[in-house]
Formats: C-alpha cells, structure tokens, sequence
C-alpha cells in the first residue's frame, strides 16, 4: 500500500493524504504519521505534496447551506410543475419508426450500391459514408484561390464575405471560401471548421453553402450559429431568423434525380439541429430559451375570452416556433394575460388557463388540451 | 469537496429518480449541488447564470428521466452535463454582443488560500505561494485538468468524458500540468538549501 505513494501527485491527489492534510485530527491520521516515519527518504515529497495542497485549496464552500437548500426546493417546486413530453434532446433520445426508416435507407443504399458494382461498390459506398467534406470542397476550387481566415484562441472575429454577408467567427476558428466571387455566382460556399454566427445576406438566386466536416447547411438569407469543432462528435446548428436546411453528407452527396433538392431538414428560429456523429442522426429541438424575434417594445399582452388560435398564432409569431393543437377547439376562448416571462412560462400559463398540456416534439410545440371549459 | 465516496448511495437515488421519485431526486441535487455549483463558477462569474443552468439541467434531467442511462458515476455524469449546457448557454448569448467562449476562467475564486497556521507550523508559506503561482501559470485546459483530478478526484477517463476530449490529450494536459509544478520544486528545493548558508 505505502509504495504506491512515489510521487508527489500519488499523495496530493489522494484523498485520504489530503484529508489528514487539511485535518491533522481526521481519521487518517495514524495511517500518515506512521507512514512518513517509516519513508524519511520521501519527507521532500511530502512537503511539495503539502504545498500543493495548500495552494490548490480554496475555500470551496461558496454557497451556504441554506442557499443551496433553496436552490433544491426551487428545482423540486419547478418539476412537479413540469409537463410530460417527450425528449429528444439526448443522443439516446428517441428510437423508432424514424431510426428504423433512416437504417432503412441506409441498408437500401448500400444493397443497390453493392448489386450494381460488386465489392468497388461497397467501397464507394465506405467511402461515402465518412467522406473527407474539406477535400471535396477543395476540389471545386482547383483553379481559384481559397482564402483563409483563422482566429486565435483568444479573439473572435468579425468580418465580412465577398457578398457582404456577415461571419463572427469564434476563438480558435477557420473559414475558407474563395477569394473571388463571381458577380452573380450559382452557388456561395465556405468551409467552417469552430463556431461561428452567420447573418446571410439575401440572394435568392445562389443559395449560401456552409460545409462543415459532419454535415453541410444551406441558407438563403437567414443568421445562425453552427457549432462544429473537431474534437466533437457532433454539430450543432442553432437558429436566429430565417430557415436553413441541414444534410448529412450521404445525403447531399446522394445523387438525386435532375431538380429535387437532397433530403435535408429545415431548421427555423429558435430550432436546433443536433447531428450526431455515432448514429448519424439529425434531431431536431427547441433551444434551451427560445428568444423573441427581432426587437419588441412591448411584450404585455391581454387576451379577454380570445379564441385559442389567436393566442397561439400570437406566441407563434413572437417566437417562430411551429405550436400543433387540434383544429376542432381552436375557436375555445381563452382568457390569458402574457408580460415579459420566458417562451415556456408564457407556454405553462396559457396550458394552465385551458388546462392542457404541451410536449415538444422534434422542435414543435404540441399541445392538448381537453376540450372547451 | 464532498469528502465522502458516495458511489453506492449515488447510485441508489440515481435508480429511485429514473424511476420517478421525487424525493430521492431532490437528495440526489443536494448532495451534488455544491460540486457542480464550484465546478460552473470556474467558466464564469456570474453566479446566477450558473444557478439558472443548473436549474434547467435539473429540469431536464427529470423530464428526460425515463430515458436516461443507469449510471454508476452520477456525478461525472452531472459535470458533463453541466459543462454542455454552459457551453450552449454562453454560445447563445453570443451573437448579441461579443464572443466568450467557454473557457475555464481559473481554479481559484479569486481570494488567495487560507494561509492558515498549519501552513506557517509547518515552514511552507513560501513553497505553497510559489506553488500557486506556478499553478496560475499554468493553460486554462491544464487548470481545467488539474481541477477535475484534484477537487472533483476524476480520473482520465472521467475527465475526458466530461470535457468531452480524448484520453490521450486529458493525459498529456495533466502530464505537462504536474512537470511545471515539479519543476518549480526542484527549484524551490534548491533555493530551500542555500538559505542557511546566507
């Protein structure tokens, strides 16, 4: 047991050295004494294992007791309050008829692919499936020059692209786009490895192209966040105004018959896409806090025996989240008073006043209620 | 530092919450809630952010109750949590005003150790002020690293997890962490023995 100890660390990141340390009465104490009697060679040891215990030690207990004890009750009070729905958050959010559809597909690909080429077919399809996307963006650039522009990891950096739309780039990012754009180019693309926020300016006839090394997003004039970093297993796209759609790569490299777009998803504001690089899965969510959109002076709002559709079509345009509830009681009327409270309180209040419920399911509001008071 | 190994006991009320006990939830934050609070004020010093997200993190843990794994390291389990939401909450607030990304700020809150009298009986106010130094000196990753492995007592694996890097990088973060400490020890020995001879 006491030759385990032959480094400073070994002792320091003990826990029961470190007790005795801060605690010459705790229980260890026996133990340590004897322990340092019987090793004089490692007295030196000790004492820099003390010191950076010492210097490591803060006072940690920033919170009283009786904080932290508020904070739990507030916590327990918020989910007895909280509705049941569903959660795709997780990565091991949902199974179902959409992953067994999407393995599907996938099995479907592989068996034409196999069938109509043999053995190079399956490579093709290996290939496909973790396609090296900076290399493929590269290539259509052969002749042009590509432009590069880095961020440290200390500043962001804001700039703007030949088009004139706005990239805030984030510590330690790199985008690359040609340095030339064509006066009306057919198609606008950058390679984003990091996190950056896009503010896309519009032009309808050159969609605007993200790639990033897990999945590509085109825009048309919209802002976003996506959040790709290397060292992740996943990318997130995270929207403000506007809509995009996401792709997987085997997706949008799929060849698709002349004139229909690949099977992407479409994000809207206050929607996220999480792509998940072990299941090769798109999901789709609301944001932890949708935000309203654009700038709103006044956010009090009082509805007297309103109808429902009213009341949603209201918190929908407010917010552009997508809200489901069954079209036969849209006509209930409902009396509700909304000031400045979060997206879901608004919701929580409203689904109190019709004694309903919501749930959100891939980044939509559902809501049930029990028919008209 | 909660200085008990709660394993056994964290696994019973992770087992009674995903199960849709309440109470056993609630026992569950509370023992954490001090740990995960200390670890989210290292990225940031708003303290209500932290407070907020932990909430949040709380509510979706016990929405998503059903769904979520058995897990024997419920604690490492909440860091990660914790660190993602943070990542996402600060990311969020982010093309309102400047870039913050998240970035462990530093292990120390700000006040200096307690230079209490088991340090001066001992001689090692100098040693334990360099130390800190040293440690101040050291990469926001390598704080990082050397946080989860001294105060939260994760080992590589777990703090790959949470930081959600591989185990390689988290080994050579605490590789390089403890040979700048050592070598301010050998230093400071150095410095240590001459002083009598002054």
């Amino acid at each position: 047991m006491a030759d385990e100890f032959n480094s400073m660390e070994d002792l320091a990141f003990s826990r029961s050295f470190r007790n005795w340390v801060l605690n010459k009465d705790a229980a260890e104490r026996g133990f340590w004494e004897n322990w340092i009697a019987r090793n004089p060679d490692k007295a030196e040891m000790v004492k820099y294992a003390k010191a950076m215990i010492y210097a490591l030690h803060t006072d940690t207990t920033v919170l009283s007791a009786d904080e932290i004890d508020e904070e739990v009750r507030k916590a327990l009070v918020r989910l007895k309050e909280a509705p049941r729905y569903i959660p795709l958050d997780g990565p091991r959010g949902r199974t179902g008829w959409w992953a067994g559809l999407a393995r599907g597909r996938r099995f479907w690909f592989a068996a034409v692919a196999t069938a109509a080429l043999g053995f190079g077919g399956f490579f093709i399809y290996q290939a496909h499936s973790h396609r090296d996307v900076f290399r493929a963006f590269l290539s259509n650039y052969k002749k042009e020059a590509v432009r590069q522009e880095v961020t440290d990891a200390i500043d962001d950096h804001a700039f703007n692209l030949p088009d004139g739309s706005l990239v805030r780039l984030g510590k330690s990012g790199k985008l690359y786009f040609p340095a030339e754009w064509a006066r009306s180019p057919a198609r606008r693309e950058v390679f984003l490895r990091g996190e950056a926020y896009f503010d896309i300016r519009k032009n309808l006839s050159a969609p605007f192209y993200v790639y990033t090394d897990q999945v590509i997003i085109k825009a048309l004039g919209t802002s976003f966040i996506i959040r790709s970093i290397p060292s992740d297993s996943w990318t997130t796209i995270t929207m403000v105004t506007g809509k995009v759609s996401v792709y997987r790569q085997e997706d949008f490299y799929a060849h698709s018959p002349v004139g229909h777009a690949p099977e992407g998803m479409i994000l809207t504001p206050n929607q996220e896409g999480v792509y998940d690089q072990g299941e090769d899965r798109l999901h789709r969510t609301l944001v932890g806090t949708p935000e309203q959109l654009g700038v709103q002076q006044d956010t009090s709002l009082c509805f007297e025996a309103r109808p429902v559709r009213e009341v949603f079509g209201r918190l929908r345009e407010m917010y552009g989240v997508p809200i489901q509830y069954d079209e036969e009681l849209a006509g209930c009327p409902v009396t509700v008073t909304l000031g400045d409270e979060s997206f879901y309180d608004k919701l929580n209040i409203i689904c109190k006043a019709i004694r309903g419920s919501y749930e959100v399911i891939d980044g939509n509001i559902v809501v049930t209620m029990p028919g008209c008071k | 530092m909660s200085a008990v190994n709660l394993l056994g006991e964290d696994l019973f009320l992770w087992n009674e919450y995903r199960t849709g006990n309440a109470d056993a939830f609630g026992a569950l934050i509370r023992v954490h809630y001090s740990d995960l609070f200390h670890y989210g004020t290292r990225f940031t010093r708003d303290a209500e952010l932290v407070k907020d997200c932990l909430q949040d993190l709380f509510l979706e843990l016990w929405i998503n109750r059903e769904t979520i794994s058995e897990t024997s390291f419920v604690k490492y389990y909440l860091l990660k949590a914790l660190r993602r939401k943070l990542t996402r909450k600060i990311g969020r607030s982010r093309y309102t005003g400047s870039w913050e990304e998240l970035h462990f700020e530093s292990l120390f809150s700000g006040s200096y150790p307690v230079e209490n009298n088991a340090i001066r009986e001992e001689g090692l106010p100098e040693l334990t002020k360099k130390m800190r130094h040293a440690v101040s000196g050291l990469s926001k990753r390598q704080q990082e690293v050397v946080y989860l492995r001294y105060y939260v007592d994760a080992d590589i694996e777990e703090i790959a997890e949470i930081m959600s890097v591989n185990r390689q990088s988290v080994y050579n973060l605490l590789h390089e962490s403890l040979k700048k400490l050592k070598k301010l020890s050998g230093k400071a020995s150095r410095f240590f023995l001459f002083l009598p001879l002054i």
